[in-house]
């Protein structure tokens, strides 16, 4: 039945599926399959690649999340104003240590990295990103950025949503991929399996090492055990659901892991592993329409300077590594690049060489085709909310700008309203 | 005890023949009949319908799960006495410490911090108290990342190890009122380190263990009316107050009268000046406090999201018994929803107790060597949690990854025949002690151990079908020898698929 479905997919060409709620993972491969021919209402991504002159093809966004609330404010520097320092007696960069962007901003010192990437036209800085009601708690504020709705109501991530229902030309869930063993919130859906891989090496089910010939006889024991699990439960269809997931994508992940051979050497630390397996899965075509990757450590509440520093060049010279190993297999064209953290820190800094928690901060997108530069307006250092900055830009603007103008994916579909695209996608890119 | 009434296994055996429009023929028969019909099971019988079913369920939960031997054990005790048994656990006594003197542990390295405790959850005769260590792990988090681990050095040979010294604290204080364990742990060198008490000084406030302390430790963000629970002003004031708290050279916990800030401070409305106990007796007076802490425990023990009936006797135990931990968690155990239908399989074993339910099925004997880095590949790093959260547990312990992870950890242990960590399970004599002459009895049997029988029938037919394949089942009925194949490949493939299957990766 699953060769069946996929044989479906194949034939008629369809781009775009929705899925069905509360059926094991195979059975809805089915019902696609059914509502496909039937016409009915489609889900909001398209798949890569099987549409003649479809100017969204091939594409990929990557989202970097810098997680524990990375202080923006020493990221992207306001070295001329005497407020900042001011704000920062002991923490602040001086100027003439910042990579100066232009006469107003310049880059946090450890990230050299970014700065090839602003003098080449492929960085754009969008300031001030935020929402109303700001929390101050990790987990409320990373939700809302993860689910987009500040309310805290939705239940899946915005990027399942994204791509939740696509799969590729034989029917493999892998639309969206996960750099790391954990996945992430914003690509959470119960009922549709995700990969989230940290080492290719051990992506694969292992035999008895005694008796490996035993070894498919076996697996098909396994699999048919997960199809006749009751399924009743909580856990029910996630159980099914990751199974399913896990052995669409072994095959085709070992085989991109086997033919990529990266151009520029990566630092070595994990976030560059795990940038690696991203450009594998970019270079190997296996459709990945969303990439994520998680570099944390940015809750400095103290000891703040060595800290933030060791990550920030971490980010910037993994991303680096990243963009130029995708610039030499040809690829750069096709990703774009767009990092977030739940927060930017306190504007003003705490006893103990840290800042607490703050509001809006800086996003940064990298890209060939974007209009590179200042967007928003850098929030004010005068004007603050009981020591934080009022943030300008609203961040399902941000979302709302990717979704529409790199993905072609509505994106009102998925944030439940109408935002104002922000243009940093230039002509270029939305077609 | 209260819980559901035990059913007589006849009855049941009765009850399915009638429906099945049986007519007796005979008394040895229906004996016969009724025999095959409680083997078998077939998931037709009601969850958690027997005593057995119940201590099986009380042992996943309130530890981390049984051999055939502690489910005899227990089931003799009876459900009342078995969670007496494991409340009590100062009484029973424990060889696990002299055990793990045998391994030579290095504790000040990571994987043999690891080990140490993962040992620990698989061999102590007191699970409970793990598993409450458990709890408040994932509940009042430290981790190394931030803390450290002890690096000794000529001057200083033996610098304390914060991480395993937390550990202990949360052991002898498993079951102790909430009010110590929470002044205790704001003591704590690991967390005084990890969120930053330590720098927290008079006219330079540190936030964050403040906030944590309300946020995640004691109160949540929203009280049961949907209401905040605190303001960011609390949070503020709150971190003014635990200013002079710190540690010394020795990383001692130490209060520095000199940084503490003496002045008025206003925290749930209250205003005076306030010291770090004063906001912990305030915050165990806030009325979402007994709510916050009962719910943790229930979900832990129980089932997520419990409904306001089932939690009401639970936050009462807590209120009425001064906030005693001992007092709430047996309100939980011994409560209806506890055993009830919506509890079963309800919960996703986390890592460390699928590894180590695993172990403990299969009395398996190990150093425990690797199994660290197992458990850290499912997603679950022992002594350093995710983030101040803990692990999130539920559908999150299921990823691509970590998925493979379990199954390819069950192949490991199961499929062991010379190792100098590990020694080999000896799955003949389980065949012969329980005399398993069939493939059809040797599925049962370990379908019933392993996940109380409660499977599909295609489920149960799929893993005979396993068994039978290759015909190598010897006509004799038991296997002669440990290498027979029907023994060294069918069984042990067998006892890999069922816990590789959903309903053993479910508590």
């Amino acid at each position: 039945m699953t060769m069946l479905t996929r044989r479906i997919f194949i034939q008629d060409g369809f781009k775009v599926v929705s899925l069905g709620f509360a059926l094991p993972h195979v059975f809805t491969r089915a019902v696609q399959a059914a509502e496909i021919e039937a016409g009915r209402e489609p889900g909001v991504l398209r798949v890569p690649g099987e549409a003649p002159n479809d100017p969204y093809a091939g594409r990929t966004l990557i989202v970097v999340q810098m997680a524990g609330g990375n202080d923006g404010l020493n990221t992207v520097v306001p070295y001329t104003e005497g407020l900042y320092y001011q704000h920062r007696k002991n923490l602040g960069i001086p100027e003439d240590q910042v990579l100066r962007l232009d006469d107003r901003f310049g880059l946090h010192p450890s990230m050299a990295g970014f700065k090839a990437l602003w003098d080449s036209g492929n960085l754009a800085i969008v300031h001030g990103v935020g929402y109303p009601n700001p929390s101050f708690s990790h987990f409320k504020s990373m939700d809302i950025w993860q689910t987009a709705d500040p309310e805290g109501r939705a239940s899946e991530g915005w990027l399942a949503k994204l791509v939740k229902g696509t799969v590729d030309k034989r029917g493999h869930p892998f639309a969206g991929f996960a750099a790391g063993g954990t996945l992430p919130p914003a690509l959470m859906a119960p009922d549709y399996p995700i990969p989230a891989v940290d080492n290719v090496a051990n992506y694969k089910i292992l035999p008895d090492p005694r008796y490996p010939a035993d070894g498919p006889v076996r697996q098909a024991a396994l699999v048919q055990l997960y199809q006749a699990h009751a399924g009743n439960g909580p856990f029910g269809q996630v159980l099914q659901s990751t199974q399913q997931g896990t052995l669409d994508s072994i095959e085709r992940l070992q085989q991109a892991h086997a033919a990529y051979q990266p151009a520029v050497e990566y630092p070595k630390d994990g976030f560059s592993a795990g940038l690696k397996l991203l450009a594998e899965t970019i270079t190997g075509d296996l459709g990945v329409k969303v990439g994520y990757i998680t570099i944390g450590g940015f809750d400095t509440h103290s000891g703040q300077k060595n800290q933030q520093a060791r990550l920030l060049q971490t980010l910037s010279d993994g991303l680096k590594a990243f963009w130029d190993d995708l610039t030499a297999h040809g690829k750069a064209g096709d990703v774009m690049i767009m990092t977030w953290s739940e927060f930017g820190r306190r504007v003003i800094e705490n006893g103990s060489n840290g800042t607490d928690h703050g509001t809006a901060a800086p996003q940064f997108i990298i890209g060939q085709h974007i209009r590179a530069g200042h967007w928003g307006e850098p929030p004010s250092l005068s004007d603050l909310d009981r020591g934080n900055f009022k943030f300008t830009t609203d961040f399902r603007s941000v979302y709302s700008t990717v979704m529409d103008g790199w993905l072609g994916a509505p994106a009102e579909k998925v944030l439940g309203a109408r935002f104002p695209v922000l243009g940093f996608l230039g002509a270029g890119a939305s077609a | 005890m209260a819980g559901a009434p035990a059913s007589h296994p006849a009855g049941t055996g009765l009850w399915l023949l009638r429906r099945a429009g049986l007519v007796a023929g005979g008394v040895a028969a229906l004996r016969a009949a009724i025999a095959g019909a409680a083997a078998s099971r077939n998931g037709r019988q009601a969850p958690l319908a027997s005593d057995r079913d119940r201590i099986a369920h009380l042992l996943r939960r309130a530890g981390f799960g049984y051999s055939q031997d502690d489910l005899d054990r227990y089931t003799g005790m009876g459900v009342a006495g078995a969670i007496d048994h494991l409340l009590n656990y100062e009484r029973v006594p424990d060889d696990v410490d002299e055990r793990l003197e045998g391994y030579r542990l290095n504790l000040n390295a990571a994987a043999d911090l690891q080990r140490w405790w993962l040992l620990r959850m698989i061999y102590t005769r007191r699970p409970l108290l793990e598993k409450m260590v458990l709890f408040w792990h994932g509940l009042l988090v430290s981790g190394y990342a931030k803390v450290g681990l002890p690096q000794p050095k000529p001057e200083n040979p033996n610098p304390p190890n914060l991480m395993l010294n937390q550990n202990q604290f949360f052991r002898a204080h498993a079951l102790d009122d909430f009010g110590a364990i929470l002044k205790g742990i704001s003591r704590d060198p690991a967390m005084v380190i990890y969120l930053d008490s330590r720098v927290n000084r008079k006219g330079k406030p540190n936030e964050n263990y403040a906030r944590e302390l309300m946020e995640l430790f004691s109160l949540g963000v929203y009280g049961p009316d949907g209401q905040p629970n605190y303001t960011e002003q609390d949070v503020r004031e709150a971190a003014r107050a635990f200013t002079g708290w710190g540690l010394n050279q020795q990383q001692e916990f130490v209060f520095s009268p000199g940084q503490h800030d003496t002045g008025l401070k206003t925290i749930f409305g209250w205003t005076g000046n306030f010291t770090g106990d004063d906001v912990i007796d305030l915050i165990l007076a806030h009325p979402s406090c007994p709510y916050y802490i009962a719910r943790r425990l229930f979900s832990f023990f129980a089932y997520d999201d419990p409904e306001p009936e089932a939690l009401a006797p639970v936050v009462r135990a807590f209120q009425e018994s001064g906030g005693s931990i001992k007092a709430t968690v047996r309100a939980i155990l011994t409560s209806p929803a506890f055993f009830s239908e919506r509890a079963y399989r309800a919960k996703v074993k986390a890592p460390v107790e699928y590894l180590a339910g695993i172990a403990r099925a299969f009395q398996l004997q190990t150093d425990a060597f690797g199994l660290d880095a197992s458990a850290r590949r499912m997603g679950q790093t022992l002594f350093n949690p995710p983030n101040v959260a803990g692990w999130p547990g539920g559908a999150q312990w299921f990823t691509t990854t970590s998925w493979l992870e379990r199954v390819n950890l069950a192949n490991r242990l199961l499929t062991i025949r010379k190792d100098e960590h590990t020694q080999p399970i000896n799955f003949l004599a389980i065949l012969q002690r329980h005399g398993l002459a069939s493939p059809e009895k040797v599925v049962d049997y370990f379908l019933g151990l392993l996940v109380d029988g409660q499977v599909t029938p295609q489920q149960r037919q799929t893993l005979i079908d396993y068994v039978t394949q290759g015909n190598l089942w010897p006509r004799s009925g038991l296997p002669a020898r440990e290498t027979d194949p029907a023994v060294d490949r069918k069984v042990r493939g067998l006892a890999y698929l069922i816990v590789a299957m959903p309903e053993f990766q479910l508590a």
